[in-house]
């Protein structure tokens, strides 16, 4: 094999892994190195480690939230309504439930059925609050619970790459929703 | 005028301009200009020095990298404090940037911090003035950046919690946006920041003295100083000037809670840009200088000898710190100022009446030969040492002064009254049911006259009437 | 009782943020307590055991650089002289890692500031001016390069050793200060940052090292590894009401 061929390979590989199916290596600032746990709205398990291989725009929510929750999802709705390619296949919003108590995998299920929010392009997630607790911190989300009911939490937007990489974070709904736009064209370029 | 009408046009000018295109374009433009611009890295300066003045001719990206530190400092002479600071000075960094200018700032909170930091500039336009974009834990580093769209002078500051130990730990500073066309050039600048400190102990007690909350909410600062420690512009630090050169001062106020008389002794301020803007006053003695604010003060120096900067609430500058010198060196001029042409003995003409320090001594007053010129010579005694706290009618003052009038405290018994005049009366006393805390003088007065007060007192307002002889006050005395 | 821990009896707190509508006192369950400061030997132990969390091995989105950099400063020399002293510049993860090592949790926020509250003689000092004059004092006086050994720090009423003028210390629950940043808008949640509705009040606005506390909380993030930030670790009692963050 010759040199070239080698690089080629290797170039190859290094493009296909985060797209390929089993489980790749995650390079060191992935955020799926924290491990751990999760049931799927359908019910299904699923290791942190399988959300690798889509990039992601992740919010965390909880279902009976009345305050910003509806605009984040209609935020996120309006990032990727205009995509075009296979980023608009690839890219899947994930909504991990800050209220592991009520928001039961079924109840997270309702939710999407409530929503119109499609399989193929919406994930939630369920989790023990400890799980929670550490994806949250991981992307710097902030949540405490007020009152019987509410928990305030932070507006944040991350986008991930298949790898799990960090590519962009809106901090808040006072963000220009361009710059995110931005971030996921670019992601875009990349995978072609 | 002209000048204010020309810079209120081209500000009304601005400000149509912005208003048309600055949504739109802002993004855009601040895109395009990191890419164009040049980038220059901000000379930062201690207090009293200030950056030269900037002679470009078109926006620039400034880089702006400033350290926050605690760190322990002398704040008088045997007195220490732990003082965060901007720059590892107080006041911090002196900033100097052109109006348009993008200020890509990077805030560094040293390692050894104990506290995280952040920076609000009042010349920011954003939430915060750049708190939030800098919130900055000890040992890391934050950046922002902002477009500097409003010339002037700007107070910085930290605004973490609790802010006010923040700034009254010293972290405040100026940043200069300077107009487009600039101001107008002078022979010296210098760099003065007004604050005050809350220590436990007096003013002056030696030691490392830490903050002290209960002054500080009751904003009674032990010292007030100009540029973070007593003496720091006295002395060798002093500022100097030539005779016949234009000075500028840079004015600031970090608080945290005192409003500056800012003040020049002996000097009168040319020009003012009033709290650091555009309204230019002129020919001003005092200019107030709000926490939190600044102001410009431009002076030209005729004369040589010591200035003196003062904060004008004057038991600030003579009693807690907030002196300042600037010596001016060079040629007298007896024109504008003579000196001491003369100095005598003073003799006006219908020699004053002496007051002397011994009440006995006192001269004499009229001596009342009846109850009626008792009253009638009490009441002037009345007018000149009572009315101003009992009030005219003998009513006294709701929660501070006690009534005369039909009050049982002074009606029950008479000659105490006696006591309370040649004695003075401190501490809690109830009157017609209201109790009383305040202090009342020893009042100076002749026994014939604290006769004649007292039985005008007793004889006046409806109060049913007695006399007070001179022989009861002359026993008093004697018992004492 | 697992050795080094002490029992903290049931009690309460009242938070520096009172929620609008939330309750003024905040019921602690009892818990079991680390008597000292997690110290840089025993903090070695742990990463001898479990090599992903050696400075020479920890990803980095578990700790930033800063990550035990104290160890590179003494590194010849084994860690003589900071064996016993408070491990500090760990992040969260790791802080967290290191105490379900040991079986235990990081303490929560309002088991920390509920004995926190704790003089010598007193579980509560309530308004004791002295007492909180002391604490404030610690909190603005700079940094000290050499720490203490755990053992010769201040006891409180509950045999804690060194919970103020030593290091901060991470809980559980860090994330749950909602800020932004800008301190004088704390009260109120920044809508466009976070979702929820009403006010926090400053229970005691004069409170000004739990201001400190909290501020701290809100300026540090999950891989934040900080000179003057250390750790302890907390476990239920058994039988005692479940007190998860």
């Amino acid at each position: 094999m010759t040199r070239e061929s080698v690089a080629a390979l290797v170039l190859l590989l290094m493009v296909c892994l985060p797209l390929t199916a089993g489980q790749p290596e995650l390079p060191d600032d992935s955020v799926y190195q924290l491990g751990g746990s999760w049931t799927k709205h359908n019910g299904q398990q699923l290791e942190l480690a399988e959300l690798a291989g889509r990039p992601r725009l992740v919010s965390f929510v909880y279902t009976y939230c009345e305050h910003t929750c509806p605009t984040i999802v209609a935020r996120l709705k309006l990032a990727t309504d205009g995509l075009e390619g296979s980023i608009a296949d690839d890219l899947q919003i994930t909504l991990v439930s800050l209220d592991p108590q009520r928001d039961t995998p079924q109840r997270l299920q309702t939710y999407m059925q409530e929503q119109g929010l499609d399989e193929r392009g919406w994930l939630m997630l369920h989790g023990d609050p400890d799980e929670v607790l550490g994806f949250a911190a991981m992307l710097g989300v902030r949540y405490r619970p007020m009152g019987e009911r509410d928990i305030a939490h932070s507006n944040m937007m991350t986008l991930l790459d298949g790898a799990g990489v960090v590519r962009y974070q809106s901090k808040g709904l006072g963000d220009d929703p361009a710059d995110l736009a931005e971030a996921i064209s670019q992601l875009a370029s990349e995978e072609q | 005028m002209g000048s204010v009408s020309v810079r209120e046009c081209r500000f009304t000018k601005k400000r149509l301009f912005c208003s048309a295109v600055i949504s739109a374009a802002l993004v855009a433009f601040s895109a395009f200009a990191d890419a164009e611009l040049p980038v220059i890295e901000a000379v930062l300066t201690a207090a009293p020095q200030v950056p030269p003045p900037i002679d470009r001719d078109h926006p620039a990206k400034v880089v702006v990298s400033l350290d926050t530190t605690e760190q322990v400092g002398r704040l008088a002479d045997g007195v220490e404090y732990v003082f965060w600071t901007f720059g590892g000075t107080v006041p911090g960094s002196f900033i100097r940037v052109r109006e348009g200018d993008l200020v890509e700032f990077h805030l560094n909170n040293r390692p050894d911090s104990k506290m995280p930091h952040n920076i609000d500039l009042h010349a920011v336009t954003g939430p915060g003035g750049g708190a939030t974009s800098s919130f900055t834990a000890p040992g890391h580093t934050t950046q922002f950046s902002f477009t500097a769209l409003n010339p002037g002078l700007y107070v910085y500051h930290c605004a973490t919690a609790p802010v006010g130990m923040h700034i009254a730990n010293g972290m405040y500073g100026l940043i200069l946006v300077e107009p487009e066309e600039g101001y107008p050039p002078v022979d010296r600048e210098y760099y003065v920041m007004q604050s005050e400190f809350y220590t436990k102990g007096k003013f002056g007690e030696e030691g490392l003295r830490p903050f002290d909350m209960d002054e500080a909410l009751s904003e009674n600062p032990d010292y007030v100083v100009f540029n973070g420690s007593v003496g720091a512009l006295q002395g060798d630090n002093s500022i100097h000037a030539e005779v016949g050169e234009t000075v500028r001062l840079y004015v600031g106020n970090g608080g945290p809670n005192l409003v500056s008389s800012f003040h020049v002794i002996g000097e009168i301020f040319d020009t003012v840009y009033v709290e650091g803007g555009d309204l230019v006053n002129h020919n001003v003695q005092s200019t107030l200088v709000p926490a939190g604010g600044s102001a410009i003060v431009d002076f030209k120096v005729e004369v040589p000898g010591k200035l003196h900067l003062v904060d004008h609430s004057i038991f600030r500058a003579f009693n807690k710190g907030a002196l300042g010198t600037i010596n001016v060196s060079g040629d007298a001029n007896t024109v504008v100022y003579s000196g001491q042409q003369y100095e005598g003995i003073y003799l006006p003409e219908g020699q004053a009446e002496q007051l002397v320090g011994d009440a006995h001594d006192a001269p004499a007053s009229p001596t009342a030969t009846s109850k009626e010129e008792r009253i009638l010579f009490g009441s002037r005694v009345y007018e000149r040492n009572c009315l101003a706290c009992h009030q005219s009618q003998g009513q006294g003052l709701p929660g501070a002064f006690p009534p005369l009038a039909g009050a049982d405290y002074l009606l029950n018994d008479p000659k105490h009254a006696i006591a309370v005049l040649l004695e003075g009366l401190s501490g809690e006393i109830e009157v017609n049911g209201v109790t009383y805390n305040g202090v009342m003088p020893a009042v100076r007065l002749t026994d014939e006259q604290v006769a004649n007060v007292l039985t005008y007192v007793l004889n006046s307002w409806g109060n049913d009437g007695g006399v007070i002889e001179v022989a009861d006050v002359a026993a008093y005395r004697e018992s004492r | 009782m697992q050795q080094g821990m002490v029992r903290i009896e049931a009690g309460g707190y009242t938070p520096l943020f009172r929620d609008e509508g939330g309750p003024p006192f905040i019921a602690v369950d009892a818990f079991l307590l680390d008597q000292y400061p997690v110290t840089n030997g025993e903090f070695a132990r742990f990463v001898a055991s479990e090599q992903r969390w050696a400075p020479q091995n920890i990803k980095p989105v578990f700790a930033d650089s800063n990550y035990l950099a104290q160890w590179r400063e003494v590194a010849p020399q084994g860690l003589e002289g900071i064996e016993n002293q408070p491990v500090t510049n760990v992040s969260w993860f790791a802080a967290r890692a290191y105490c379900d090592w040991r079986g235990k949790r990081l303490p929560n926020v309002d088991e920390w500031e509920y004995v926190a509250m704790a003089s010598e003689e007193a579980p509560t000092v309530g308004d004791d001016p002295d007492f909180q004059a002391r604490v404030l004092q610690w909190y603005s006086t700079p940094a000290i390069t050499r720490l203490p050994d755990v053992q010769d720090t201040w006891r409180n009423y509950w045999g804690v050793h060194g919970l103020h003028g030593v290091v901060w210390e991470l809980v559980n629950d860090f994330n749950t200060a909602l800020v932004s940043g800008e301190s004088r808008a704390d009260s109120e949640l920044e809508n466009s940052l976070f979702c929820g509705a009403g006010a926090a009040a400053a229970v005691d606005p004069s409170d000004y090292a739990a201001f400190m506390r909290y501020a701290f909380r809100s300026s540090y993030g999950a891989r934040s590894s900080i000179s003057s930030m250390g750790f302890r670790c907390a476990s239920d009692v058994p039988g005692a009401k479940g007190v998860n963050p």
